[in-house]
């Protein structure tokens, strides 16, 4: 199968890696296989070549549905993944909404699970900081979250 | 760089992220206090089991109070004296409740009655337990009740009866075995309420 990504590079890779998106497995279940590349004009050369990596270490895993994410732990990454996971943040946020884009769950899963810890136990300054967002609540807003949420703070 | 995913733009991808988060409560308090996008995706996932962590007429009045009048009107009949003070979202509505969990002891000032009002008033009750006129498909899965005294819990086990379409599991401990709970209990059985609900009912002797 091949890929094209959003500068024009062109994937090759095999049809079962290719599968592990969603989109990518209703695409060419509908079209066959053909010659022709599919473009992916959303997703960048080197984030491509990182989801091709993930799909092509996970192409052999068990297909897992949308319904059994209910409960599930932050915690039980295992070490490739959290490898895999290693990357600035603007990778990590492309990785995401590439992941989302192509419909590839498992890796969604991941990378949102990343997020989620790098959140983890922060206050929210903390966060702020972390992830450059800058509060808009006006002071009057803010206390009266504060108030009415406050017995989150003992844990 | 702040990636747009915080910023508002893919409500459900941040979502997904903070649903990470499970019940860790401080984790989800401080999203809550980070912006306003933040706050709103955050609300609801704190507010799905709030009753599991903390327990008191304060807190649940807090709950309570987005309602209209004649349903505040209901609750201070039976005993809430709370004063509502406008919250800032309407966490009964805004928030799928998916477990209730109340601790009687610490809500001496609502009398079990409350219950009797609650079964009364349909929308009442569907508001402060599942929101069901406003979601239509979450309801209360798991309800749980525990008692240092010796209140009589006809109308909560009554009350009950109303959700076990949806009802998974209902725990009641150290409830007063009285005969009023007694014939509730006769009258549970005689109905298929007993088919859906596995009652736990560990009596205090």
């Amino acid at each position: 199968v091949k890929l094209t990504s959003s500068e024009g590079t062109e994937f090759i890779i095999d049809r079962k890696v290719a599968e592990k998106s969603v989109l990518l497995k209703n695409m060419l279940e509908d079209v066959g296989e053909s010659d022709m590349a599919i473009p992916l004009p959303n997703v960048t050369g080197p984030i491509l070549n990182k989801v091709i990596d993930y799909c092509t270490h996970h192409r052999d895993d068990p297909f897992v549905s949308q319904e059994d994410d209910s409960k599930k732990v932050s915690d039980d990454i295992d070490d490739w993944d959290a490898e895999f996971c290693k990357v600035d943040q603007g990778t990590l946020f492309e990785l995401i909404l590439s992941a989302n884009y192509l419909d590839i769950k498992p890796l969604l899963d991941l990378t949102c699970k990343t997020v989620a810890n790098m959140i983890k136990g922060k206050t929210p300054d903390e966060i702020r900081k972390t992830f450059n967002i800058t509060n808009d609540f006006t002071p009057e807003e803010e206390e009266h979250v504060r108030k009415e949420n406050e017995w989150c703070e003992e844990r | 760089m702040t990636s747009n995913i915080f910023m508002g733009d893919m409500p459900e991808i941040m979502e997904k992220i903070l649903k990470n988060l499970n019940n860790g409560f401080y984790s989800l308090y401080s999203c809550a206090l980070v912006s306003r996008h933040w706050c709103k995706i955050s609300i609801p996932i704190l507010w799905q089991d709030p009753f599991s962590i903390k327990q008191n007429s304060l807190f649940i009045s807090q709950y309570i109070s987005p309602l209209d009048e004649s349903e505040k009107f209901v609750l201070k009949e039976y005993g809430i004296y709370e004063i509502f003070s406008k919250t800032l979202f309407d966490y009964a509505n805004g928030a799928i409740l998916h477990k209730l969990v109340l601790n009687l002891s610490n809500f001496l000032e609502i009398k079990p009655e409350i219950f009797n009002s609650l079964e009364q008033n349909d929308q009442f009750f569907s508001h402060l337990v599942l929101s069901e006129t406003t979601i239509g498909f979450n309801y209360l899965r798991t309800f749980s009740i525990s008692n240092e005294g010796s209140n009589e819990f006809y109308e909560i086990i009554s009350s009950l009866e109303k959700q076990k379409s949806s009802l998974q599991e209902v725990n009641i401990e150290n409830c007063a075995f009285s005969a009023e709970f007694e014939i509730v209990n006769f009258q549970i059985d005689a109905s298929d309420l007993v088919e859906i609900l596995p009652i736990i009912a560990a009596t205090k002797a």
